[in-house]
C-alpha cells in the first residue's frame, strides 16, 4: 500500500520492476499487432500465475463434485452452492484479458484434492488453505486486474472457511 | 450505507484508477461500516453486542491505518459524512446482523481494489483484510459469495 516508505525497498522496487516488465510486454504486444498482424511472441508474464490458480480452482470443483456424489439433501445443495461458486471464479480466471502471448488453457479434467464424503471442518480447512494460496498467487501476479480477481477469490474462499465451519 | 446528501451515482473504482482512489474508497467504506455498527449494536441482544463493538474496533483501526498509508503519499484523507442511511430499517436483531454482514462483505471487495493497486508488501496486508472482512461477514450470517460485494 505504500509506495513511497522507505521501509519496504524490496518489494517496492519489485512493484517497480513488474509493473515495467508488464509496460514492455504491452509494448512489445502493440509492436507485434503492428508488424506481424496480431501475432505477439511476448509470453504473458502472468500465465503461470493464472493457470495455476485455475488448476486448483478446477482441483476443487473435482473434489466438490466427489462430495456431492457422496451427499443427500441439505448438504448436497450447500455443496453445490460452493462448488458452483468455484466454477464462477474458474470463469473469471479463464475470461481475463491476457498481455501478450498465451498457453493453450488446459482443460484436462482436475484430480480431486480428496474423495468422498468431507466433513464441515474438513471443507472448512480445505477452503482457508485455498484462500492462502490465492493470496499467495496475487502477491506474484504483475497484472493489476489478476492481482485483484485473485484478491477477492482468496476473499470469497475465506467466506467459504468460515460459512463451513459455521455448518 | 449511502449519503443522503449526495444522489450521484459514485462507481466503485477499479484497480487500474490507482492506489490513492482505492484507499480513498476503502476509507469511505470504512466510515460507512464504523457508522453502521454504531448504529446496529443497539439492536442487538446483549450477549452479541460485545462481537459488535470488537468489529467496530477492527474498523476504527483499520480506519486508521488507511488515514496513515494516505498521509504517506501525500494524499489528504477525506472525511466521514455526517450521516449515512443504511439500505434498510434496522428495527431489530435480525436487520441488525444483515446490515453487520452487507457492510464486511462490501469491504471485502474494498480490500481486493486495495490489493490490486499495491505493491507485495501493501498487497498482503490488504488482503489479510479483505479474509477479515470476509469472516467477519459470515459470523453475522452473510451468505458466501463468488464475487463479494459486486453490486449486480
Amino acid at each position: 500500500m505504500n509506495r513511497s516508505s522507505g521501509g519496504q525497498p524490496t518489494a517496492t522496487s519489485r512493484a517497480i520492476t513488474r509493473r515495467t516488465a508488464l509496460g514492455m510486454a504491452v509494448g512489445a504486444g502493440a509492436i507485434g499487432v503492428t508488424a506481424l498482424s496480431g501475432c505477439s511472441d511476448t509470453p504473458d508474464p502472468d500465465e503461470a500465475v493464472r493457470s495455476a490458480a485455475m488448476n486448483e480452482e478446477r482441483a476443487l470443483i473435482a473434489t466438490y463434485d466427489t462430495a456431492i456424489a457422496a451427499a443427500t439433501g441439505e448438504q448436497a445443495k450447500k455443496l453445490q452452492l460452493i462448488r458452483d461458486q468455484h466454477a464462477e471464479h474458474l470463469t473469471q480466471l479463464g475470461a481475463l484479458p491476457v498481455a501478450g502471448k498465451s498457453a493453450s488453457p488446459s482443460s484436462s479434467p482436475a484430480a480431486p484434492l480428496a474423495t468422498g464424503q468431507l466433513n464441515a471442518d474438513q471443507l472448512a480447512t480445505l477452503e482457508s488453505e485455498q484462500a492462502s494460496a490465492r493470496q499467495a498467487s496475487s502477491l506474484q501476479a504483475v497484472s493489476e486486474p489478476l492481482a485483484m480477481t485473485l484478491a477477492l477469490i482468496a476473499g470469497s474462499e475465506q467466506m467459504h472457511a468460515s460459512w463451513w465451519q459455521t455448518s | 450505507m449511502s449519503n443522503p446528501a449526495d444522489d450521484s451515482p459514485r462507481p466503485t473504482p477499479t484497480a487500474s484508477d490507482g492506489l490513492p482512489a482505492a484507499l480513498q474508497a476503502a476509507l469511505a467504506a470504512t466510515y460507512a461500516a464504523t457508522y453502521a455498527y454504531g448504529l446496529l449494536g443497539a439492536q442487538l441482544p446483549p450477549e452479541e453486542r460485545q462481537r459488535a463493538r470488537d468489529d467496530l474496533d477492527a474498523q476504527r483501526l483499520l480506519r486508521q491505518e488507511l488515514r496513515s498509508t494516505l498521509a504517506q503519499l501525500d494524499q489528504q484523507p477525506q472525511t466521514p459524512q455526517a450521516l449515512y442511511t443504511p439500505p434498510f430499517a434496522i428495527t431489530d436483531a435480525a436487520s441488525a446482523r444483515k446490515l453487520a454482514g452487507q457492510v464486511e462483505t462490501g469491504l471485502i471487495r474494498s480490500w481486493a481494489v486495495v490489493a490490486g493497486a499495491s505493491d507485495t508488501a501493501g498487497r498482503d496486508k490488504a488482503i489479510t483484510h479483505a479474509r477479515a472482512c470476509a469472516k467477519r461477514a459470515v459470523s453475522w450470517g452473510a451468505q458466501p459469495q463468488a464475487f463479494p460485494g459486486a453490486t449486480t
